[in-house]
């Protein structure tokens, strides 16, 4: 199908699904038991799908999900029993209650501002509580949102009581505009959004930066993700759904009891993300309708059977959490699910196998020979680093280090174990920041600004053990590195306008071109982490070059390699350096590969630079002999 | 108020706070031990502090006692009961980890997290079946003491709260000189740090992972034997609240921390039982927690503890 062509598809169905749904309950063709169920998966499909944005994609621990949902309920439960009461006053009771098409809309009209306060309420509240905790790594965000969960509560509480007289809040009978007509499209209609918000963000090249987040943090940053945004834009869009679900149970219900968004709440929304599959939007769009339904089925056992309900429910959760770990659907989506479906009972046809490379791995990649005339000293210098000293605690590990890196040179920087090479590396990338000295990127001064935002200033990196994204496939490592010079970004995903398109094609080119080059084209699809060593090592420098640096930082890319990788990765680092006029600062231990490709230098000892100078000048330098291989005897 | 009356109010909210706080302390101890070995929140462990004082409330009734409010049972009866209690819960705390937690040690810790949220809605509700204990409340044994009351001021302090809080002081001692002087506690410092360190060192993890629990359910049978001789009564959902302020205590000293704990314990009983003798008193819960995030907010390892970076 065309892709216009699937989108409007797409967005009837929306549409449709819920006007139709809600038309056969109103003509009568579905009970009002069915409808109560129909409404509530609805509503629970769309509090996991929020959920699993932020615990399944971004890998955010959230468990005090169900204050978002009572500030979402209560604050438009004030909003409805206060304006919108004010406003219905203009209308003529009987044709408010009427179920003439005018009277649904108008209806629907206030639902649909009662929502918009709730979101508002939800979202603004997320910001406070994931501004200050998601900076951090860890579980704070749980333990944060925990302790806000009891907070709302007890606020609400004291609330009621002194207001209300109360535990829970009513709203007046005239605002219950969602227990009839409207119920089952409202919440369908918020389901299905959700579902699509959701899917158009995290399948967009912007949106796979959740998942490369939660794959690792430091890596992401590393390729210009700004962390802290991308987790912050997950947790409100999630809060958000559920402040929205919020505002439709307390319209359907009519009853605002706080002690119904509690901890134990807030789990149970938790459990379909986990048993559907942490990250697999199919899987926990389906683990929520199912075990929403299971649930009603077993209200309908005898009472005296009632009081296990919950056992037989704890017990089925911590058995599938240690039977089958990964959730029923693991990482799967629905095209994965349709695809074994067709080749199990259709096709029968055997798997394909995914493509092997045949050509030998040295052909792509003109071997250059010699060096190009690096750049002459009186160039301004590309990176300069001046006395940059850090200290932890009382070790000083580096101590007025200075570099002048000219444009277009590979530099070499060596030293014993524990000479600090690796931390000039992460003073550079902003990882660790410096206790004195600067470092200048064409003059201006790099300290103090974050990994990410050093990296779209133009300086890129590689790690000394691997840190792919190791979940994510070749193709989407390389992808996710190129979204700072995207041109669209978050709406436009969730929108899906044609800028978007464009983009996604260019990026998807611009990827793949750099595959070529590194010949991991034909591994594309492959998941990164089955990729042998050496190919983990030439997509790490594949996604350092797609951030488009001026200066690339490689961090032992030799090592593992076997000694025919190692000669086609010499040529590979003079060939990347001229085809993108790039700058390159290199540490490695093997001396045939510093040797061969730098042109300067630079020996770490015990965080002192011992030496400097061309490498016939270092290799013969006592001073780097003896630090290798000790004092000479005499 | 004069400054006598306050200064008698003072120390009246002084000595319930600490004896709250140290209750807090004995069950925040377990929660930073099992997170600094497994880094999982166990949040069944609020959990088996409930269990603890459940069991004592059985083996009073097994030991004579009728259950009845004036029926006061002896102080060996109540050392009884604490003996049982104990080894009731560490035998739970060992079965816990052995059958929910360890098939998940490589898992995602989400999993684990949710593991342990399922464990505790499972004891939660089986000690809720009638057959088992039931849902509502019941009273627990008071014990019968050579001194019943002791006067501050104008007012009566019971004395079993001085009794609880010298207990604690004791037991929280033991637990600083296990931790600190024995080789059980040389293990689990070594398995914090890092487990497979700690096993090329020659440290058995498992084992130590075992002990971890099993001291952890220990403190918090004897902080559930303690609530419910103050309280007088026990319940099966008693480890909610008592757990999640314990928990909260726990990560403002800093998770993982143990002196941490202790002083995180201390500071919110304090401060609870401060506000609820004032005429904030609505708000104690919700200040706990906004405790917790002005503390995160400022040191976000606790006030004792450190975030450690990340190694690049």
């Amino acid at each position: 199908m065309p892709r216009p062509i699937r989108n409007l598809v797409v967005v009837l169905g929306a549409v449709g699904f819920p006007i139709l749904a809600q038309y056969l309950a109103n003509v009568g063709a579905v009970g009002a038991y069915t409808q109560d169920i129909l409404y509530k998966i609805a509503l629970n499909i769309t509090l996991a799908v929020g959920l699993s944005l932020i615990i399944g994609f971004a890998g955010q621990f959230s468990i005090g999900h169900a204050a978002f949902m009572s500030l979402g309920a209560f604050f438009s439960g004030v909003f409805t029993s206060h304006v919108v009461l004010g406003l219905a006053k203009h209308f003529d009771p009987a044709y408010l209650e009427s179920d003439g098409l005018s009277a649904v809309l108008v209806r629907s009209g206030f639902l649909v501002g009662a929502v918009m306060v709730g979101v508002l309420a939800a979202a603004i509240a997320s910001i406070l509580v994931g501004l200050p905790t998601l900076r951090l790594r860890g579980d704070y965000l749980a333990i944060a949102t925990l302790g806000f969960g009891e907070i709302v509560f007890n606020l609400l509480l004291i609330y009621l009581q002194k207001n209300n007289a109360d535990v829970a809040y009513y709203l007046p009978s005239e605002t219950n505009f969602m227990s009839r007509t409207v119920n089952i499209a409202s919440s369908w209609a918020l389901a299905l959004l959700a579902i699509l918000i959701v899917r158009n963000l995290v399948s967009s090249t912007s949106g796979r930066a959740l998942p490369a987040i939660r794959d690792d943090e430091i890596a992401s940053a590393a390729v210009g993700i700004h962390t802290t945004r991308y987790k912050l834009l997950a947790f409100v869009i999630g809060s958000a759904l559920a402040g929205a679900a919020g505002v439709l149970e307390a319209h359907q219900t009519g009853t605002i009891n706080p002690a119904s968004y509690r901890f134990d709440r807030s789990i149970e929304m938790i459990v379909p993300v986990v048993l559907g599959g942490s990250g697999s939007l199919t899987g926990c769009v389906l683990a929520a309708g199912g075990f929403t339904y299971l649930l009603e089925l077993l209200r309908g056992l005898p009472s005296g059977a009632q009081q296990y309900r919950t056992i037989v429910y704890a017990s089925v959760l911590v058995l599938i959490m240690i039977l089958r770990p990964q959730g029923l659907m693991g990482r799967w989506e629905l095209p994965d699910l349709l695809h074994w479906l067709r080749n199990r009972f259709w096709r029968r046809e055997r798997e394909k196998k995914s493509p092997m490379r045949t050509a030998p791995a040295a052909a792509v990649v003109p071997a250059i020979a010699g060096g190009v005339v690096a750049g002459s000293g009186t160039d301004a210098p590309e990176l300069e680093c001046r006395d940059l000293t850090i200290r932890f605690g009382g070790l000083t590990a580096v101590s007025a280090f200075n570099l002048r890196l000219f444009p277009r040179e590979i530099v070499g920087l060596i030293g014993p174990n524990g000479a600090g090479k690796t931390t000039v590396f992460n003073m550079v990338t902003g990882v660790y920041r410096p206790s004195a000295g600067d470092i200048r990127l064409t003059g201006a001064s790099l300290v103090g600004a974050g990994p990410a935002r050093i990296n779209e200033r133009g300086i890129a990196r590689t790690f000394q053990n691997i840190r792919l994204f190791s979940d994510l496939s070749v193709l989407d490592n390389v992808r996710i590195a190129l979204h700072a010079h995207l041109k669209t970004g978050v709406p436009t995903a969730i929108l899906r306008t044609p800028a978007f398109y464009a983009d996604e094609q260019e990026a998807h080119a611009s990827a793949m071109e750099l595959l070529q080059i590194f010949d991991l084209a034909l591994l594309a699809d492959e998941v990164a982490c089955n990729l042998p060593y050496g190919d983990q090592r030439r997509l790490e420098i594949a996604r350092a070059l797609a951030t488009r640096p001026r200066v690339l930082c490689l961090d032992e890319p030799a090592a593992g390699m076997n000694p025919a990788e190692k000669r086609e990765l010499m040529n590979l680092i003079r060939h990347i350096r001229d085809q993108f006029q790039l700058t390159i600062l290199l540490i490695e231990h093997d001396m045939k590969v510093v040797m061969g490709v730098c042109e300067r230098i630079l020996v770490l000892d015990h965080g002192e630079t011992i030496a400097e100078g061309r490498p016939e000048e270092i290799r013969n330098n006592p001073k780097v002999i003896e630090a290798y291989l000790g004092e000479p005897t005499k | 108020m004069s400054a006598g009356q306050w200064l008698e109010w003072f120390i009246r909210q002084t000595i319930s706070g600490l004896t709250l706080g140290g209750v807090y302390a004995l069950i925040a101890l377990g929660y930073s031990l099992v997170y600094g070995v497994l880094r999982l929140i166990n949040f069944a462990h609020g959990d088996v502090y409930m269990v603890g004082a459940v069991v004592a409330f059985w083996a009073a009734r097994r030991l004579g006692w009728s259950q009845s409010a004036n029926d006061l049972v002896s102080p060996q009866v109540t050392l009884a009961m604490l003996f049982i209690a104990i080894l009731a819960c560490v035998l739970l705390g060992y079965v816990i980890e052995r059958f929910a937690y360890r098939p998940l040690r490589k898992a995602p810790r989400l999993n684990s997290l949710i593991t342990a949220i399922g464990v505790s809605f499972l004891l939660e509700n089986i000690f809720q079946l009638q057959a088992v204990f039931g849902a509502s409340p019941r009273g627990f044994p008071e014990t019968r003491l050579p001194i019943s009351v002791v006067k501050i001021g104008g007012y009566d302090l019971r004395f079993e709260q001085f009794l609880i809080l010298g207990g604690t002081v004791f037991f929280l001692m033991v637990c600083r000189y296990v931790i600190l002087h024995t080789r059980v506690g040389l293990g689990i410092r070594a398995t914090s740090f890092h487990h497979d360190y700690a096993r090329l060192m020659g440290v058995n993890v498992n084992r130590i992972t075992s002990l971890t629990f099993v001291i952890g359910s220990a403190l918090a049978a004897i902080a559930g034997v303690f609530v419910g001789m103050y309280q007088h009564q026990c319940d099966p959902l008693m480890g909610v609240n008592y757990g999640l302020k314990a928990f909260t205590a726990a990560v403002v000293g800093g998770i993982g921390n143990l002196a941490g704990a202790v002083l995180g314990g201390f500071i919110m009983g304090l401060s609870e039982t401060y506000i609820a003798g004032s005429r904030f008193s609505d708000y104690r819960d919700a200040f706990a927690f906004v405790l917790l995030i002005l503390i995160l907010l400022v040191r976000p390892g606790g006030l004792l503890g450190s975030v450690a970076p990340e190694k690049v």
